[in-house]
């Protein structure tokens, strides 16, 4: 195997790190959702495929608005925050006193509804939305060409990351989800609406889904399926960084980028090899992931 | 009387814990309820904060019937609870587990962060530091600090003095008379009768789920029986 030079090499770092910044804002809702909640909400890729399809409908909406893509992203992902809003409310609170079998049967359970409806709505053919002009076109790095859209979408996933961070621990609000995550019933006792708080936390990780879904259609094709494809791989970044860790969601889809991104060039046909091979050894070493902690009770 | 608990019956599954509790705390006043492990001292606590649900029987605080509302809705009508195993958050600071629990006075000047930094002073210089790296005794005082933050007018104590050096024992009391000063009520459970002794006025004693005996301090300590039968020396 001849060496590939050093641009490619970049490019290929760039994509792995496109990826990783998807994953990044799959992996975070997910990992929120449980961290507080202790649920694991198998239907989190479901709202992903939501929000992805939501795009699509509003961008063929306003087929000739300008910024309607913008517009899009925004309508598609305030829209999964309700919808996921709707669904805790109603349904999903029902669970939280029973085994944690129930919730994951039950949002399993979702995923079947919300594929169903998917397809109903918006049909089994691939579906794609193209590029902002704004964001158009490509630049030129050592020689290569890397599109713009992933480049924004690179700065995008940091400075989400960021202002997370900010929220989770230079705000109030933040400063209770983070209680919420630690003794529930604690903070009920010093006189915080649990349940409603519980609502907040399950909207804003299924505002992180559709909002990656959104993002993703100019990169690739929406079809039925994608939902299952991208929960697996949130598993295995949650599994890697740490189920309920916040950085640990970035470093694992940091991670799972570039492995899945340089995988591909050294064993084409088989990449996922590395990756069950990465979690493996994080699975045996640390099974609660880098930077988790071991669960309590 | 601002709280007056009824004939309070508590199970937890199938076993009864409480059988009959009936007591009851007058404005600023410092009741104890003192019994040994296991005898329905935290139950009680549990039940007042709405934490446990009574079978039967009322809890009415001032005049209200709180039984069947939710804690977060009990403790927004001014009662806290400061549970034994002190439940700090861990992760956060101790800035944070105060701020968590702020919540504006309805009338008067409130608890602010200044202010029980001042009843605890020891919190000061604490206030970076991560709830789990403390110390029982700056726990203690936390947790306290802490439901303060709610402005309650009522106080539930489980067990304060628990695990604690003697030292810091009699500095937690100090601190509490100042807090009876400030005109807080306080239900203080203890298993000892030395914690409750020029604290509280009048006490309980609750031996298997019901009272069997209250009285004034002065009646209990002079009673050496009773402290021997139903009381943890």
């Amino acid at each position: 195997m001849l060496l590939p030079d050093l641009s490619f090499l970049v490019i290929q770092f760039l994509s792995g790190l496109t990826t990783a910044m998807f994953l990044f804002l799959i992996a975070s809702g997910l990992s929120l959702i449980f961290g507080v909640l202790r649920v694991l909400n198998f239907a989190h890729g479901s709202l992903y495929m939501l929000g992805a399809y939501l795009a699509y409908g509003l961008v063929a909406w306003f087929a000739t608005a300008p910024g309607k893509f913008w517009v899009a992203v925004l309508g598609a992902s305030i829209g999964v925050a309700l919808i996921g809003g709707i669904v805790e409310r109603t349904l999903l609170r029902r669970l939280y006193g029973r085994e944690a079998v129930y919730q994951l049967l039950f949002t399993y359970a979702l995923v079947l509804i919300i594929s169903d409806v998917a397809k109903l709505l918006w049909g089994t053919g691939q579906l794609s939305v193209s590029r902002p002009p704004i964001l158009g076109g490509s630049v030129s790095l050592f020689d290569q060409v890397f599109p713009r859209y992933n480049i924004f979408v690179i700065i995008l996933g940091p400075a989400i990351a960021l202002l997370f961070w900010f929220v989770l621990h230079r705000t109030r609000a933040g400063r209770i989800i983070r209680a919420a995550a630690l003794d529930r019933e604690m903070l009920g006792v010093l006189g915080v609406h649990v349940d409603r708080l519980y609502t907040a936390v399950f909207m804003i990780g299924a505002w992180l889904a559709g909002l990656g879904g959104a993002l993703v259609t100019p990169v690739v094709t929406i079809v039925p399926g994608m939902d299952v494809e991208v929960i697996v791989n949130a598993f295995i970044v949650v599994v890697i960084g740490g189920l309920g860790s916040f950085w640990g969601a970035l470093l694992g889809a940091l991670a799972l980028g570039q492995v899945m991104s340089f995988g591909i060039l050294i064993l084409p046909r088989f990449s996922l090899v590395f990756v069950y091979v990465l979690m493996a050894v994080v699975l045996v070493m640390r099974p609660w992931g880098l930077l988790g902690k071991p669960l309590r009770g | 009387m601002i709280l007056e608990v009824r004939d309070l019956y508590t199970a937890y599954g199938l076993s009864q814990v409480l059988f009959g509790v009936s007591l009851s705390i007058g404005q600023g006043e410092v009741v104890s309820v003192l019994g040994r492990n296991g005898v329905g001292k935290t139950t009680t606590l549990r039940s007042i904060m709405g934490l446990a649900r009574p079978s039967a029987g009322s809890i009415r605080w001032k005049g209200r019937e709180t039984v069947g509302l939710a804690p977060y809705e009990i403790s927004r009508l001014g009662i806290g609870l400061v549970p034994e195993e002190r439940r700090i958050f861990a992760d956060l600071t101790v800035w944070e587990n105060l701020d968590v629990a702020r919540r504006p006075a309805e009338r008067g000047e409130g608890w602010t962060v200044e202010r029980v930094s001042d009843l605890f002073p020891a919190l000061r210089d604490l206030r970076n530091r991560r709830g789990g790296y403390l110390s029982g005794g700056e726990q203690q005082m936390l947790t306290i600090a802490r439901t303060l933050m709610g402005n309650p007018d009522l106080l539930l104590l489980d067990e304060p003095s628990e695990g604690l050096a003697p030292i810091v024992v009699e500095q937690l009391k100090e601190q509490m008379l100042r807090l009876r000063g400030e005109g807080i009520a306080i239900l203080l459970c203890e298993q000892r009768i030395q914690f409750s002794l020029g604290l509280s006025s009048r006490a309980y004693i609750l031996e298997k789920g019901r009272v069997c005996y209250q009285g004034t301090l002065e009646e209990l300590e002079a009673n050496e029986e009773i402290g021997r039968t139903y009381l943890a020396v």
